[in-house]
């Protein structure tokens, strides 16, 4: 943050593109959907709103670029506030949105509807280049509802880089893609970064979020409850490895090691069954070997399962219950 | 493709292309805006006297079409998340507005041609007497009822009651100025109420213009047309939405 000497050009400068303070959204029908959220995006940088359905992503992505009135907070994109109406007519020419529930003119063709777009700026990038950035050429005559569900997505994102933003919301761009899809699509949103576009993009895979983003947001119920790098948040979280066994004869009359008994949990308990999960899984798992081969008994259907990147997301986001790593995770605030 | 972009002219000049392309290229659209008119001269030319009701059948076409068919067309693609997509662009929504309303203008104007062309030819219909009169109608009701047709589409829930909530504000203007000012023993306030329904001075305004002595322009037909626009455009403003949700 030295002062370099700077033209006063709002375009060189360092500032965050996007600082959001408190915001808050009730619906009209009383829905509280987001519940005071702050968080910025910086130039150039890849954010990732990590979280299931109804968190509040589109919420946000909406309000943030005015197309949706806020309750309360700030918001400033580009050093305005989109719910100028006029600040809003010059942000649309700067920032693109890929929004959700948007679509396109189903009757004219992708080289027709991107056309059509390209004559609402001033410099916009041609047709050819489009459909190479997103891998259409193929379908530049087809009309878009002969387009699968993949294409017009793409197709999209073609639409959002027509005016060159330098800043994109993509809300959920790969929702519902075959895993070849989703891929195609990481390539694209990977392209637009190293073009050096500030991107904020939603998603309720942390997959995606790990892949392309510099930095992840975790929203819960309207709630911001983890922030940090891709490698921040799995660190910051305990990640647990789920060690599970039968006991023929039953968990009541043995007396399992400390380590193990404290990580009892789930299992259904029939047959002698039973779940450890532990941060400490090599310790664990000789604790309970080793107890097992002192008192005679076997350990049937032995199975130790690795701790993966959703599992982690899963508790982080409440949609697996009885782990509670909300506080475990604060690790950028 | 090197043709000057960003300009508001050029995003007028988009829109009424791309208007233009979606209705022509919409079967349905098409067959419903020119099989009225068309199946209605018919049913003139198997009647008796048809050559003097075919005013009647330009003025309806400029009705449905202008009002019903564009409010039918706007709900569906706000329901779609067409309109919500575009107006996250630098287009400007009077400039998506004026681009259909000069659309709509285009297609009605072509099927006042083809009804005056089509008479003439099947039962020697004469041509409107009075041209510029008869244009100066057909456009100012064309604008009307853009605006009204857009009014009525901020009515509209979502998709699937598009079309009962738009045929049933249609049909029921129709048949409120119809009955009003045709049917005998209406009491005269109910006549004078059937008088300001905006379908009715449309049809006055056509019926002066086809045929007879010139009166001079009918003001009032104008003026009432005049403030139904501006109740339209006013309604429009406040109250239509981009978004296919009715909740904020
Ligand atoms: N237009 C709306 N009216 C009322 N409630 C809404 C509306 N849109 C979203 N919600 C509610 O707000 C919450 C957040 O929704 P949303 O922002 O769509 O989340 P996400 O995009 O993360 O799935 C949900 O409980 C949802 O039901
Ligand atoms: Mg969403």
């Amino acid at each position: 943050m030295t002062s370099a000497p700077r033209k006063p050009d709002e375009t060189v400068d360092d500032r965050p593109v996007l600082v959001v303070a408190d915001l808050r959204k009730q619906y009209a029908d009383g829905t509280h959907a987001l519940a005071g959220i702050s968080f910025e995006l910086r130039r150039g940088e890849v954010l990732a709103v990590l979280g299931p359905n109804g968190a509040g992503k589109t919420s946000m992505v909406e309000i943030v670029t005015g197309s949706r009135t806020r309750t309360s907070g700030t918001v400033e994109l580009l050093g305005a506030d989109p719910a100028d109406r006029s600040a809003l007519q010059r942000l649309r020419a700067r920032v693109a949105v890929v929004a959700q529930s948007a679509a396109h003119l189903r009757y004219l063709t992708v080289r027709e509807t991107l056309a059509m777009h390209r004559a609402y700026y001033t410099a916009p990038r041609s047709v050819g280049e489009l459909l190479a950035l997103v891998g259409l050429e193929d379908s530049a005559d087809q009309k878009v509802r002969q387009l699968s569900g993949g294409q017009q997505r793409r197709l999209d994102v073609a639409v959002a880089l027509v005016g060159r933003p330098e800043v994109i919301f993509l809300d959920e761009p790969t929702t519902g893609f075959d895993p070849a899809a989703r891929r195609r699509s990481w390539e694209v949103i990977a392209t637009l970064a190293r073009m050096g576009t500030s991107i904020v993009l939603t998603t309720h895979y942390m997959e995606e979020a790990s892949t392309l983003a510099d930095r992840v947001l975790v929203l819960r119920a309207g709630e911001i409850v983890g922030e940090g790098t891709p490698q921040e948040l799995a660190g910051s979280l305990a990640l647990e490895t789920r060690i599970s066994a039968r006991l023929p004869l039953g968990l009541a009359d043995v007396e399992l090691p400390p380590l193990v008994r404290a990580g009892l949990g789930g299992g259904d308990g029939r047959d002698g069954h039973f779940e450890v999960r532990t941060v400490e899984p090599t310790a664990t798992l000789a604790a309970l070997t080793s107890w097992a081969i002192a008192h005679g008994h076997e350990l049937v259907e032995l199975r130790v399962e690795p701790p993966s990147l959703e599992e982690s997301y899963l508790a982080l986001t409440g949609e697996r219950g009885g782990v509670d790593v909300a506080a475990a995770v604060e690790v950028d605030a | 493709m090197s043709a000057v972009t960003g300009t508001t002219w050029a995003m007028f000049a988009m829109q009424v292309r791309v208007e233009q392309r979606i209705f022509w290229r919409n079967l349905s659209s098409v067959f419903f805006t020119f099989v009225l008119p068309l199946v209605l001269l018919f049913t003139l030319w198997i009647g008796d006297d048809p050559a003097a009701n075919v005013q009647y059948i330009v003025a309806l076409s400029v009705f449905s079409t202008g009002f019903q068919g564009l409010a039918i067309q706007v709900a569906m693609h706000r329901d779609q998340g067409v309109l919500k997509g575009l107006m996250a662009t630098p287009l400007r929504p009077s400039l998506l507005i004026l681009g259909k309303a000069a659309s709509v203008t285009l297609v009605i104007l072509i099927e006042s041609v083809l009804i005056v062309a089509l008479s003439a030819l099947l039962f020697g219909a004469s041509f409107p007497d009075h041209l510029v009169a008869l244009l100066a109608f057909v456009l100012l009701g064309t604008a009307t009822f853009v605006a009204l047709g857009f009014a009525l589409a901020s009515l509209v829930p979502n998709a699937e009651s598009a079309p009962a909530v738009t045929n049933a504000a249609y049909l029921g203007i129709l048949l409120a100025s119809i009955l009003l000012g045709t049917v005998d023993g209406v009491p005269g306030w109910l006549q004078a109420v059937g008088d300001v329904i905006p379908f009715s001075p449309l049809v006055e305004g056509v019926e002066r213009a086809w045929v007879g002595p010139w009166h001079g322009m009918p003001w009032a037909s104008v003026g009432i047309l005049a403030a139904w626009f501006v109740v339209g455009v006013a309604w429009t403003t406040r109250r239509f939405r981009w978004d296919p949700s009715t909740n904020s």
